[in-house]
């Protein structure tokens, strides 16, 4: 069927050309308009006509999509999450991950400085640190034994003038051409971003002053990791980052938000969304609301209905920052989810896997100034996130409940006009503007 | 049962072989393996009610991961102080959480005394004993497959309620989770 086609990059569209069962005609709804007639397997990937309010649900299946993303997303420009500063202490200490499908690492040098490189020997390709994580003198390759020091240049070449005069590397052999990939690297907070990109600007500028105004509060004071997991989900990745952008949801889904009084639509808050539109907040306050005249007064809301917990002690917090936000879920372009869900901090990054898999890496934060009191507090809290969390095991398997409906008609698009048609900051969580916002730098980093 | 203090060292050897022929040692493993059985087989059977009575009021009931004891994480992926506790993550299961129907299947070892045990075994004042486990997760369309495999460090004591859990650290292996977790192990 469709594959991506734009001036741009012919050979994602020449590569990956997914093969699928032409096109039913539209009977209803909405549709994605085509170029070419339908069924053509040369017509353009186009977006819809109503713009950002409609997202093709091709975009949650086509293999040559996902093949874009990874050259143009996640090597493209922008800024990639790849640990937390606290994980390297020391000289030596790294930390794997992966950018996309690339794997790499993060590793503090004897200068202190941490770098990321492709965790990849620059001789034939073999992964250097196989580990999640630990501490190195040099990379060592387990193969063919090359070394490079922490700054990625080539040190030694084993056998590099052979035995007794046979073999060897030439003499025109430059070390200097063969050290590793070094990515740009920048930090704010705890967070360790990378990038392949020469052109990206700094990331507190990237971010801009608002959304860098919630990365400093969270990482106001020096943190300490508190737990660590990592969720498969069996759907496409930007199904479960439209999730998290949207506020709408969380007061629908999420019956221990509702019910408990956690995170309702009707409390003071916002959804904020960044000038290029992929950044966002949504926050709220508790205890801000009157739910009076709203349907969550009317009874007919699933998430409102009469449930209690026989021990609350898991719903006691306290009011975490001076500015009394007790509810803010930050998402960093494109796969970054910063958490204050009361005083559960989380650091999440998503990983997707092909079109129709992705992984959730969770980090649960506290501050290395939480005292007992606050400490337990954190851990009770905790039951409410990660894959057994009572809010969040639900947006684990959401996302795959839409995605199984859209596996075939790929010319049909979801509705997100929640909130209008714009991607503007609004008062009103009653919105999906964080949605439009996502595909909106999307359809700009893409060309799409 | 005091006598037998002693002769339960299994540091060594000749602990254990000791351990092998100690009759106490038996009948109290003996018995916190039926309690860890029926603990599986009423998760299994979906008797959740019938589980949470297999614990203590004061129990501490937590999932956790191999990783995150190695690292001595204090937050895992459940963690419930109380009996209170489990019976609300049993509400919140069957009334407020929103999930694709599924059912377990444990499958588990041979109950031992958790490593490093040195004292007197006694019921009375709790046992530690660690089992290990899998876990086959059947979704409701019949889709199986391998969802958990780990193991209990359980603490188990003689109560007026019978053989009961007092805590109970389930340590998965892996830290990789599929979807969600909503059934206890």
């Amino acid at each position: 069927m469709t594959a991506i086609s734009t001036a741009a990059d012919q050979s994602v569209a020449q590569s990956a050309a997914p093969l699928s069962a032409p096109p039913v005609a539209p009977s209803a709804g909405a549709s994605v308009a085509r170029a070419g007639p339908s069924g053509d397997s040369t017509a353009p990937f186009l977006w819809p006509e109503e713009g950002l309010s409609r997202i093709p649900f091709q975009v949650y299946n086509d293999p040559a999509i996902a093949d874009a993303e990874q050259k143009r997303l996640f090597r493209g420009p922008i800024w990639n999450l790849v640990c937390l500063d606290v994980e390297i202490p020391q000289p030596g200490d790294y930390r794997t991950n992966v950018i996309g499908d690339t794997p790499v690492v993060a590793i503090r040098g004897t200068d202190g400085t941490i770098r990321v490189f492709v965790n990849r020997c620059a001789h034939r390709g073999s992964m250097l640190c196989l580990d999640k994580s630990g501490n190195r003198k040099d990379f060592t390759c387990i193969y063919h034994n090359w070394v490079y020091d922490l700054e990625g240049a080539l040190q030694s070449v084993a056998f590099r003038r052979g035995i007794r005069g046979q073999g060897g590397l030439p003499d025109d052999f430059d070390p200097a051409k063969h050290g590793l990939t070094r990515l740009r690297v920048d930090t704010i907070g705890a967070l360790v971003f990378a990038s392949f990109s020469e052109s990206v600007v700094p990331v507190r500028e990237w971010l801009g002053e608002r959304m860098a105004w919630n990365v400093d509060r969270i990482f106001a004071k020096p943190v300490r990791i508190l737990g660590g997991y990592t969720q498969v989900m069996h759907n496409n990745w930007k199904l479960y980052i439209e999730n998290v952008k949207d506020a709408y949801h969380a007061g629908l889904l999420h019956l221990f938000f509702t019910r408990f009084g956690l995170n309702r639509l009707s409390m003071d808050g916002a959804v904020e969304v960044s000038e290029r539109g992929g950044h966002h907040l949504s926050w709220s306050k508790m205890h801000s609301d009157d739910a009076s005249g709203t349907e969550y007064a009317d009874g007919k809301l699933r998430s409102m209905k009469d449930f209690d917990l026989e021990d609350k002690r898991m719903l006691r917090s306290w009011v975490e920052y001076p500015d009394g936000i007790t509810h803010m879920i930050q998402t960093i372009f494109p796969n970054v989810i910063i958490q204050q869900i009361q005083n559960s901090l989380a650091v999440r990054l998503l990983v997707p896997h092909g079109t129709d898999q992705c992984e959730l890496q969770w980090w649960l934060i506290g501050y290395e100034s939480d005292t007992e009191a606050q400490m337990a507090t954190r851990l009770l809290q905790g039951n409410l996130v990660g894959p057994a969390g009572l809010v969040s095991l639900e947006d684990g398997v959401i996302g795959s409940i839409v995605q199984r409906t859209t596996l075939q008609d790929k010319d049909r698009a979801g509705v997100v006009e929640m909130g209008g048609h714009g991607t503007e900051s609004q008062k009103g969580r009653v919105s999906e503007a964080g949605v439009r916002g996502f595909w909106k730098e999307w359809r700009q980093v893409l060309g799409l | 049962m005091n006598d037998t203090s002693g002769r339960n060292d299994t540091s060594g050897l000749n602990g254990n072989r000791r351990l092998f022929l100690d009759t106490t040692v038996q009948h109290v493993l003996a018995a916190a393996a039926l309690l860890v059985a029926e603990a599986a087989g009423a998760i299994d059977d979906e008797r959740f009610d019938d589980w949470a009575q297999m614990f203590t009021d004061d129990c501490l009931y937590r999932i956790t991961t191999r990783e995150s004891r190695a690292k001595g994480w204090p937050i895992g992926l459940m963690h419930c102080d109380g009996a209170g506790m489990l019976r609300d993550r049993i509400l919140s299961m069957r009334h407020a959480n929103i999930f694709e129907a599924h059912h377990y299947r444990h499958m588990v070892s041979a109950t031992r005394l958790a490593p490093g045990t040195k004292r007197a075994v006694d019921l009375n004042s709790g046992v530690q004993v660690h089992t290990n486990f899998e876990v086959i997760r059947i979704m409701g369309n019949g889709e199986m497959a391998l969802f958990a495999t780990g193991f209990f460090d359980d603490v188990v004591v003689s109560s007026d309620q019978g053989l009961q859990f007092r805590k109970r650290t389930v340590v998965l292996d892996s830290s990789r989770v599929d979807t969600l977790i909503v059934v206890p192990f």
